[in-house]
């Protein structure tokens, strides 16, 4: 039995279909990328497994570690989410309230979860903010959102999901509104942190190069479908489908001439 | 990387955030049928567009009829009072029982066939023909007022928020002392000084400089994000002069918004000018104005409801009527 | 924080300036020549000299704006009268200074804001909450059909027809009175209740309206998402992550018509005949008391300025990203 199982899922929102029929099953501690361009379902059903869709009609199922998470009590389900399966989200100033320090969201996550007194919360959100690798982590908890950079911010995001040491993490677009060199550090905190707690990650990006770095597998979704899932490598150096190759071709490299026209569909 | 403050609230309807919906969720209105038309489509396109809006909206819809129905009143007063033969200024005194101190003769605010909705008290001037021409004063100034500060809004608004620097500061810091101004009361001092002349104009005045900058706010912040936008910056790249840019490429995308701030601060001088009409600061007797009329019958409410009933229920209605339609767009 | 706290007084001092100049320019620019209205109708012209030259009507126009200025700061005499500060002169109609009758009728006032504010607050509120909260249920869309009534309903229409029901037909009330609260609670509860009920009604229907937006928004936000990713009980993420920031703008609002209505309510004042600061103003309107507009004008616009301070300052404390100034 994997770890989270996702079979013939279905997401519809009134009038259009954003996941269709998509299956893939995700082990302990592997990564699995979900790669696909903007509007592909990928962000969709990502919130699905969590949860978090409002508004939107599911089918199919999806199973964390044998429990379904569609069919299950909402409570059960709700117990699960921050504790075993947490998120990272894309834009960290919006996913962060600006009306609490920093140090008081990560420890409303572990509290939600765990019995701890004020005193232990306090310092298990030390610990985590320091393990991420923000200095003065003590004095710096109780600063707000707004008085950190961008990538600092995604640090204090990813300090929060594993404050609870989850087994899996969903990390949507967690570099996208990053600086291209903070993105380099939180990529490398992250494959760091995961090797260390043995986490399960269900990578969801549109950036090749992101997935070639960390993930074990790759999934190509194509409007709300699978085109095409492979291990990494392979992927990258045979690819079966044409889009999955038009999808390799765009990334621009620096060690080959730019093409004199881009690769458009021939239909 | 970019704090991104919410500007605007989030329309109610949609949750663009946590529902990432794809391309074909925009899908337009198929054109099937009316492919013969297409000769006038940009016009017709977005009346059909803004009755589409209308059409599964009962409320608004209703709020739409109470307006028509009111500016057609309006604009027949004459042939209203021609038809029943009541002058809004005649004195009845027939139909005011001076025994009773004056109250109308008969009950009921002294409705009869002659007199539909009653008669003033006192005076016994006919209450239908009042409200009729009461409905002029009200809608036509309410109208000029929204116009005004439309137009000083627009112009005031679109400069400072296109050409920035000075002009903006100074635009924007004006906008800032008129609208942190207790405009009401400062509209009844400056009302109450004002000479006698015409009252109307006067009013529209008043009404429309305290009105402006909360249509020069909003159309300054658009005018500054679409002076940035790529198409203004192609047209610039293009040649084209400010006029041409701020005319053909500014000009036409501030229509939207603009038509909803104009038509929301609709009921809004509606009722300011009854409010200030109500006091006594707007229009005189014997001038009749929905406020005004309302006022006069303060001292008679408990012996003659009706005579407040009847100009207020036409004040609600107006209101209501806008507000319904306002809220719509 | 000091920055924005100097800013913020800055620009109160500079709209009370510009509203006292307004005021000034109004009183003396008028048609209406204020020695002619302070003498009354029978009068000498050798009269209206004197008193032109008691008033200071014979200066030029900056130092007249300067004396007047100086009164209401510092208090000055008007021709050999002693008008202590802050002077706002003395009423046309019955010779009492202003700031006397402004402070005489202050309570009046402040009794009716004080509880109209306190009932639209708890009922507007919590109906523009549980709406958002319930969107699109039959509560949701009563509440808001109720709220655009209460907004659309002019003042005195539903001043008139509460007394004319509640006091004429039914007498369950009396006439309301102007009696202190400690004098006598009972009259005074009976004689506030349908000014409350009256601006509560308008006011309320604005608040249910503007929160149930606020919270609307609050709940898209990205932020209530991270709240439910953590596996909060719908509760807290709604009290802590969705009414904290819905709220916050509406505390603002608040102190905004708080402080417009302690400068008095003139249209619910006079509708019930009670002697506030509003009806003081309505009064001097009718009988052209022009020292008593503008000095209600001011007091007014005083305690506008003052609330929109205040309003900064409670915003810069509820909003950390003031407080701390924004990245």
């Amino acid at each position: 039995m994997s770890l989270l199982e996702v079979e013939a899922l279905t997401v519809r929102f009134p009038g259009v279909t954003a996941v269709d029929g998509l299956s893939f099953d995700l082990d302990k501690g592997r990564v699995l990328g979900l790669v696909g361009e903007s509007g592909c379902g990928k962000s969709v059903t990502s919130l699905a497994v969590m949860g978090l869709l409002r508004d939107a009609e599911t089918e199919g199922g999806i199973r964390f570690d044998g429990q379904d998470l569609l069919a299950g009590r909402p409570k059960a389900v709700r117990r699960l989410r921050g504790d075993r399966l947490a998120m990272i989200f894309q834009d960290p100033l919006s996913s962060l309230n600006p009306y609490y320090p920093v140090g008081f969201q990560i420890a409303e996550a572990y509290k939600a979860h765990r019995r701890a007194g004020r005193a232990a919360a306090r310092a298990v959100v030390v610990r985590m903010l320091e393990r991420v690798g923000i200095p003065e982590a003590e004095r710096r908890a109780r600063d707000y959102p707004h008085q950190f950079s961008g990538g600092m911010r995604q640090r204090v995001m990813i300090a929060m999901a594993l404050c609870l040491e989850p087994e899996l993490i969903i990390a949507d677009e967690p570099t996208t509104a990053l600086d291209v060199t903070v993105q380099a550090q939180i990529l490398a905190l992250l494959d760091e942190l995961r090797t260390e707690y043995g986490t399960a990650v269900l990578l969801i990006t549109h950036d090749l190069g992101v997935v070639a770095g960390m993930a074990d597998e790759v999934l190509v979704m194509r409007e709300g479908r699978e085109v095409e899932r492979g291990e990494v490598m392979e992927l990258f150096d045979r690819p079966r489908e044409p889009y999955t190759r038009r999808l390799l071709a765009a990334v621009p490299r620096v060690d080959r001439p730019v093409p004199d026209r881009l690769p458009v569909e021939d239909s | 990387m970019r704090p991104a403050p919410r500007a605007t609230p989030p329309p109610e309807t949609a949750d663009p955030e946590t529902v990432p919906v794809p391309e074909p969720a925009r899908a337009v209105v198929p054109e099937g049928k009316d492919a013969a038309d297409r000769g006038a489509r940009g016009r017709s396109a977005r009346a059909r567009a803004f009755a589409g809006r209308f059409a599964g909206n009962r409320p608004a819809l209703a709020g739409a009829v109470v307006i028509a129905v009111l500016v057609t009143m309006a604009l027949a007063a004459p042939l209203v009072t021609a038809l029943t033969g009541q002058s809004p200024y005649a004195f009845h005194p027939e139909a005011v029982d001076p025994a009773m101190g004056g109250l109308p003769r008969g009950g009921w605010g002294g409705i009869s066939a002659e007199h539909p909705l009653g008669v003033e008290p006192g005076s016994g001037r006919d209450v239908l023909a009042r409200v009729v021409w009461g409905a002029r004063v009200s809608l036509l100034i309410s109208l000029l007022a929204t116009l005004l500060s439309t137009a000083i809004g627009t112009v005031l608004g679109l400069v400072a928020g296109f050409t920035g620097g000075w002009t903006d500061m100074a635009i924007g810091r004006l906008m800032d002392l008129l609208m942190s101004f207790p405009s009401l009361i400062f509209m009844i001092a400056l009302m109450s000084v004002a000479p006698d002349g015409n009252r109307e104009l006067m009013l529209v005045a008043v009404l429309g400089l305290f009105g402006w900058p909360y249509v020069g706010r909003i159309v300054r912040g658009q005018a500054m994000a679409l002076a940035g936008r790529e198409f203004v910056e192609a047209a610039r790249v293009l040649g084209a002069s400010r006029r041409q840019i701020l005319f053909r490429e500014i000009l036409p995308n501030l229509r939207a918004p603009v038509m909803v701030v104009a038509t929301l601060s609709i009921p809004g001088y509606i009722a300011t000018e009854a409010g200030l009409s109500f006091l006594g600061v707007g229009v005189r007797p014997p001038t009749p104005s929905w406020g005004q009329m309302i006022a006069s019958a303060v001292p008679w409410y408990a012996a003659d409801p009706v005579y407040f009933l009847v100009p207020g229920l036409f004040l609600l209605a107006a209101v209501l009527a806008f507000n319904l339609v306002g809220d719509a767009l | 924080m000091i920055v924005y706290l100097v800013k913020r007084l800055a620009a109160a001092a500079a709209i009370l300036l510009v509203v006292c100049a307004l005021t000034f320019a109004i009183f003396y620019l008028a048609p209406d020549d204020p020695a002619q209205k302070a003498c009354g109708k029978a009068c000498t012209p050798e009269r209206i000299e004197e008193i032109r030259g008691q008033l200071g009507l014979d200066r030029p126009v900056p130092e007249q704006f300067a004396r007047y200025l100086e009164g209401i700061v510092a208090g000055r005499s008007y021709g050999g009268v002693q008008c202590p500060f802050p002077c706002l002169g003395f009423s046309f109609q019955t010779n009492v200074p202003v700031q006397e009758l402004l402070v005489s009728r202050l309570p009046v006032s402040a009794s009716i804001a004080v509880g109209a504010a306190a009932l639209w607050l708890l009922t507007g509120v919590s109906a523009g909450v549980l709406a958002a909260l319930t969107k699109g249920s039959w509560w949701d869309r009563a509440a808001m059909a109720a709220a655009l009534g209460g907004i659309s309903v002019p003042i005195y229409l539903t001043a008139l027809v509460l007394q004319y029901v509640l006091v004429v037909v039914l007498g369950v009330l009396p006439y309301p009175r102007a009696v202190g609260l400690l004098e006598d609670p009972v009259v005074w509860l009976q004689s506030m209740l349908m000014p409350w009920v009256a601006l509560a009604a308008l006011y309320a229907g604005m608040y249910a309206r503007l929160s149930r937006t606020e919270v609307i928004g609050a709940l898209g936000q990205n932020f209530v998402r991270t709240a439910r990713a953590k596996g909060l009980p719908e509760a807290t993420v709604v009290r802590r992550h969705a009414l904290r920031p819905a709220l916050t703008p509406i505390v603002t609002v608040f102190g905004m018509d708080l402080g417009a209505l302690l400068g008095g309510a003139l249209i619910t004042e006079s509708v019930f005949g009670l002697p506030g600061v509003g009806k003081l103003a309505a009064d001097a309107i009718n009988s052209s008391d022009q020292p008593v507009i503008i000095g209600v004008t001011l007091f007014a616009a005083g305690f506008i300025v003052v609330a929109n301070v205040v309003v900064d300052l409670l915003y810069a404390v509820l909003d950390p990203r003031i407080r701390l100034g924004a990245a």
